[in-house]
């Protein structure tokens, strides 16, 4: 290939170009990070870019001392965990009965459009409430996770994958007269883990980030996820009127570094995974399609 | 054929969790909602029936128009604002080097971020008096150009708009990419033989293999602009005086704040027939364009 002088110019304008979006990309969680790190001073005397400025640790301290913090944490895990299980259960069980073809399961189009119609059109904020209410969840943990518990998104990527499977392999099993319920979990699943890791860790970090749902399902500010904690200090919403809350220990953790410093740390754990989410994605995305 | 019918047993047992939740937590709702927004009812109480009183109520509220508005505004900016720069992106960065490799994972990052970490951090930025805008724009010398992005009226729903598009390019960049890699490559040696290259490969090759893929990613951009909410929950809550309210905050602050649930419900009503009227018109544009 030919690499005239022009091209050149275009090919270092083009990787500058490109550095450029990925630095907007990163900078603002850069911001964050050095905020964190700042003196009190100093993040609320407008100095700090990206950089630490009178480096200090307080901040962090404040927060992982703050049971409130750690209250919220342990309530996010436990969301997590809780939710992430019964989300892949009922998906793995789900896409297994959508993947069998119609002469095994004559409605298996209909229950597909059933479930697909709502990727597009969600119910209002309104019933969904008054369901959690009638159903008496509200205040505890189920109201979090089983709402948002079917992801047809996942379910439709499963679904997928399990059509890949061969054939032979299923009637084989059955054969040696397994039903389904042991050719799900004999020949399937353990064909899938790949699949299942993946999607496991949608539905972990899609758990992990959620918040609006502890917002309005929940009263007691102890029972917030990390997520709605963050909202809610931001939000400047007076949380003093909860019991058991020390109003001084709020004071403390709503400051602008200590604030920065819990963003921070809540972003971890989605870090630490990103890089298995970004390749998972775009394995997902082909999984969706190749099917199709 | 005793098999047979217990697994399809197992096929119902199976199916039957999931369908049930879907239908408690997702179905019916929908149809709650329409039913609701009937009525004038504060949450509590006896609701009474007020026929399209709710609805006529909505054609002449002007914060809800102006939220309608806002709404359309996330729409033309996701369609301006992230397919054309995740296309652009995705046909530069196709190639798995190292350094196109470093860029997608930096680009798809925000995406994998809450709501309201992406919500908070950018409040960071945009605040008045420590924020980094303002700060970034006194040290370039366009002192002038400082602002309080959040509160000052038509500048808030601009500034509102870039976070979103923030953190939403990285998905379609990466949907763009799997569509662009599954391309065979002797179409794009046949086209470049037959005198296709640059733009007009692009045009006339490249666009209309992956035609299909730029519809998906168009409906879910609308589609999600119309729910949009989290970001706006976060930064300003829709004010101040309502000049950042969505369709979503206007519905979730007149049922939680102010206890209207019956006009809550007719404005979620609403907005589910503006986002489909918006995909079949998408829809239709695109198909003739494809045809």
């Amino acid at each position: 290939m030919r690499r005239s002088f022009s091209y050149r110019v275009f090919s270092v304008a083009n990787h500058l170009f490109l550095v450029l979006i990925s630095l907007l990309c990163i900078l603002p969680l850069l911001h964050i990070l050095a905020v964190s790190l700042s003196s009190k001073a100093a993040a609320t005397a407008n100095i700090v870019k990206f950089w630490p400025v009178e480096l200090t640790f307080d901040a962090y301290r404040l927060t992982i001392e703050n049971s409130f913090f750690i209250g919220s944490l342990w309530n996010s895990i436990e969301r997590t965990v809780l939710g992430t299980l019964i989300s892949m259960v009922l998906c793995i069980t789900a896409a297994y009965a959508l993947s069998k073809e119609n002469r095994v399961f004559p409605g298996r189009t209909f229950y597909s459009w059933f479930f697909i119609f709502t990727m597009l059109f969600s119910a209002g904020l309104i019933p969904s409430y008054l369901v959690v209410t009638n159903l008496g969840i509200k205040n505890t943990i189920w109201a979090l996770v089983l709402p948002g518990a079917v992801s047809v998104y996942n379910m439709v990527l499963m679904l997928n994958f399990f059509r890949g499977i061969p054939k032979d392999l299923e009637e084989a099993a059955f054969m040696d007269g397994a039903g389904h319920f042991v050719t799900l979990w004999k020949v399937y699943l353990p064909l899938s883990m790949p699949s299942v890791a993946t999607l496991s860790l949608f539905s972990m970090v899609g758990n992990w980030n959620a918040w609006f749902d502890g917002l309005i399902y929940l009263n007691n500010a102890q029972d917030y996820p990390l997520a709605t904690l963050l909202q809610q200090l931001t939000a400047g919403i007076d949380m003093s009127t909860s019991s058991a809350v020390n109003a001084d220990a709020l004071k403390n953790i709503a400051q602008r570094t200590v604030k920065a410093a819990q963003i921070f740390l809540s972003m971890i754990p989605i870090l630490i995974v990103y890089p298995f989410l970004q390749r998972y994605f775009v394995q997902g995305m082909t999984l969706g399609s190749v099917k199709e | 054929m005793s098999t047979a019918l217990k697994s399809k047993g197992f096929i119902a047992l199976a199916l039957l969790p999931a369908l049930i939740l879907f239908l408690v937590f997702v179905i019916i709702p929908i149809f709650w909602s329409a039913y609701y927004g009937f009525f004038e009812w504060k949450g509590l109480g006896t609701a009474k029936f007020i026929g399209f009183g709710n609805y006529n109520e909505i054609i002449h509220d002007r914060i809800f128009w102006n939220a309608l508005l806002n709404n359309l505004l996330l729409v033309a900016s996701a369609i301006v604002g992230q397919i054309p720069v995740a296309l652009l992106l995705a046909l530069v960065l196709l190639r798995n080097s190292l350094f196109s490799k470093f860029i997608r994972s930096a680009v798809f990052m925000p995406m994998v971020l809450s709501t309201v970490v992406v919500g908070l951090i950018w409040g960071y930025i945009y605040h008045p008096q420590f924020g980094l805008a303002n700060f970034i724009l006194k040290e370039i010398g366009l002192g002038s150009w400082t602002r309080a992005w959040l509160s000052e009226p038509h500048i808030n729903m601009l500034a509102i708009t870039i976070p979103i598009n923030w953190s939403n390019i990285g998905p379609y960049m990466v949907i763009y990419i799997a569509a662009l890699q599954n391309i065979p490559s002797e179409i794009g040696d046949a086209a470049e033989v037959d005198g296709a290259r640059g733009w007009r490969k692009l045009i006339y090759v490249t666009l209309p293999i992956i035609w299909s893929t730029v519809i998906v990613t168009l409906v879910l951009c609308i589609s999600g602009s119309l729910k949009a909410f989290d970001h706006v929950i976060v930064m300003t809550n829709g004010g101040p005086a309502h000049t950042t309210e969505l369709l979503a905050t206007y519905m979730y602050n007149n049922t939680f704040h102010v206890y209207r649930y019956g006009y809550g419900s007719a404005v979620s009503t609403v907005i589910m027939l503006v986002s489909a009227l918006l995909i079949a018109v998408n829809y239709a544009v695109t198909k003739r364009r494809s045809a």
